[in-house]
């Protein structure tokens, strides 16, 4: 579908200027579709400069996902449990994809990636932005035959995968903010939502969709509404995309196998060690209210502390806003 | 109920050869069966009120109490909240909402989200049939148990 666009991408990936003429005869298309096929890449998010008498040369080289890569690359026991992996050039979400398919398709262990995603999003309907070969956007699909006790601690658990994957790959001063969004010095790293359908203490089926910025155009990081950071920004070498989402599966299926097996608990004191906002004053909104208080950290079964009035009180849903240092 | 506990009363009915043991303590019961297929128990805790299968669902500040589900039993089919969440009509902001009234409804149909946790948990209708009403408005906290929608069964 997308095949034009993606031969074209893995033509040009290694940064180099490559003319009209030599990627028209490599493709066997015409330079007018080569053209065309340089404005698709660039309205989905990846600049590509384009110099008469040079041809077209991506603003910075990219790695495109590949699905042997990635599988070489995870631990063994990662590999028993990631039956199918499938990379995507274009898709609207790839939580969405997982989703449609559980009614219809044996989906537990399955690992769907994008290079891009159109209507990648966050909590109620925020979106998230993940820019073509710049991000990395995955959803892995598993099934509990009966819903484990630990259920409400996955959302805080797969933060723990995510944060154990950036250490690993050298990163420094990641946090970890209620319930599991990734923040390295106050600016977001990466996201993680997670959609679940069954029953509390019987079937369920869950979708643990993560979004992590990984090379961010400058552009884009100046058109979001917060404040962003990428991987390679804050790495002083250059990390290999594909090792990166190894890692991090190889992670997520370690959390999944632990949640499934009961051998989780201890998972709540490594996200504690990445909780860097306890003390810090902050605002929790939900729908339709806002609570100020003072950040306590979380109890043993994931729920937020947050002193209010003198009181710490419970909590389970909202998000967090913070109040900036002054 | 402490987890401890209940790994000891697993232990304990391993060693003996009864089939099944039910501990009610306070509020708490739990049940753990040895099922024929299977070689290890199976284990179903039960709490009462807002603590599911171990799963962190107290809410904050607590709501009034939640009506009971005999209430609209006589105006048709209740499906009631599984967990203590907020309720979400529709799929985003953006998007329709799921189900309204007078919608046929299938069984397996997803009637609404509830979040908590940072996660979202699609609702299904365990029923078929036509929506006769939405009892929570978009947004709302919900209460384990909290009557949600009342559907006429087909």
């Amino acid at each position: 579908m997308h095949k034009g666009q993606f031969d074209l991408l893995s033509a040009i990936a290694d940064g180099h200027f490559h003319s009209g003429q030599e990627l028209a005869a490599k493709l066997k298309v015409s330079r007018a579709a080569i053209w065309k096929s340089i404005k698709q890449i660039e309205s989905l998010g990846l600049p590509v400069e384009a110099v008469r008498g040079k041809g077209y040369c991506l603003v910075a080289p990219v790695e495109l996902l590949s699905e042997d890569l990635i599988k070489a690359s995870l631990t063994s026991q990662a590999k028993q449990y990631c039956n199918n992996i499938e990379v995507l050039f274009k898709t609207s979400s790839t939580n969405a994809i997982l989703l449609n398919q559980l009614a219809t398709a044996e989906v537990h262990g399955k690992v769907v990636l994008a290079e891009y995603q159109s209507e990648g999003r966050g909590r109620r309907g925020k979106k998230w932005v993940s820019p073509l070969a710049s991000g990395i956007s995955l959803s892995v699909a598993w099934h509990f035959d009966i819903a484990p006790g630990a259920l409400g601690l996955l959302s805080l658990y797969m933060g723990v995968a995510v944060a154990r994957t950036l250490l690993q790959s050298g990163l420094i001063d990641v946090s970890l903010k209620w319930p599991n969004d990734v923040v390295v010095n106050d600016k977001k790293l990466g996201g993680i939502l997670l959609e679940l359908r069954g029953e509390a203490s019987g079937p369920v089926d869950v979708v643990v969709g993560i979004g992590l910025n990984y090379n961010l155009p400058s552009k884009i990081i100046s058109d979001i509404d917060q404040a962003v950071c990428d991987i390679c920004n804050l790495s002083n070498k250059r990390l290999s995309r594909n090792y990166i989402v190894a890692t991090l599966l190889s992670n997520v299926f370690e959390v999944l196998h632990d949640v499934q097996a009961g051998v989780s608990t201890k998972l709540i004191d490594e996200w504690r060690q990445f909780d860097h906002y306890r003390g810090r004053e902050a605002k929790l909104v939900m729908s339709d209210k806002k609570i100020e208080g003072v950040l306590k950290g979380v109890d043993d079964q994931g729920q937020l502390l947050m002193l209010v009035d003198g009181v710490v009180e419970r909590y389970t849903a909202g998000e967090i806003s913070l109040r900036l240092k002054q | 109920m402490d987890i401890r506990k209940v790994k000891k009363l697993i232990e304990l009915l391993e060693e003996s050869g009864i089939a099944e043991i039910e501990i009610h303590e306070g509020e708490e019961s739990v049940r753990i069966s040895r099922g024929s297929t299977l070689a290890a128990p199976q284990t179903m805790i039960q709490v009462p009120q807002s603590t599911q299968a171990g799963e962190a669902v107290k809410m904050h500040p607590a709501s009034e109490e939640s009506t009971p589900k005999a209430d609209f039993a006589d105006e048709g089919h209740v499906v009631t909240s599984p967990m203590v969440g907020i309720y979400y009509s529709s799929p985003s902001p953006e998007e329709p909402e799921f189900v309204s009234r007078g919608s046929s409804i299938k069984t397996g149909e997803v009637l609404c989200i509830i979040e908590a946790m940072k996660i979202m948990n699609q609702i299904e209708s365990d029923v078929s049939g036509k929506l006769i009403r939405a009892l929570v408005e978009n947004g709302e906290a919900v209460e384990y148990g909290q009557p949600l929608f009342i559907i006429d069964p087909s």
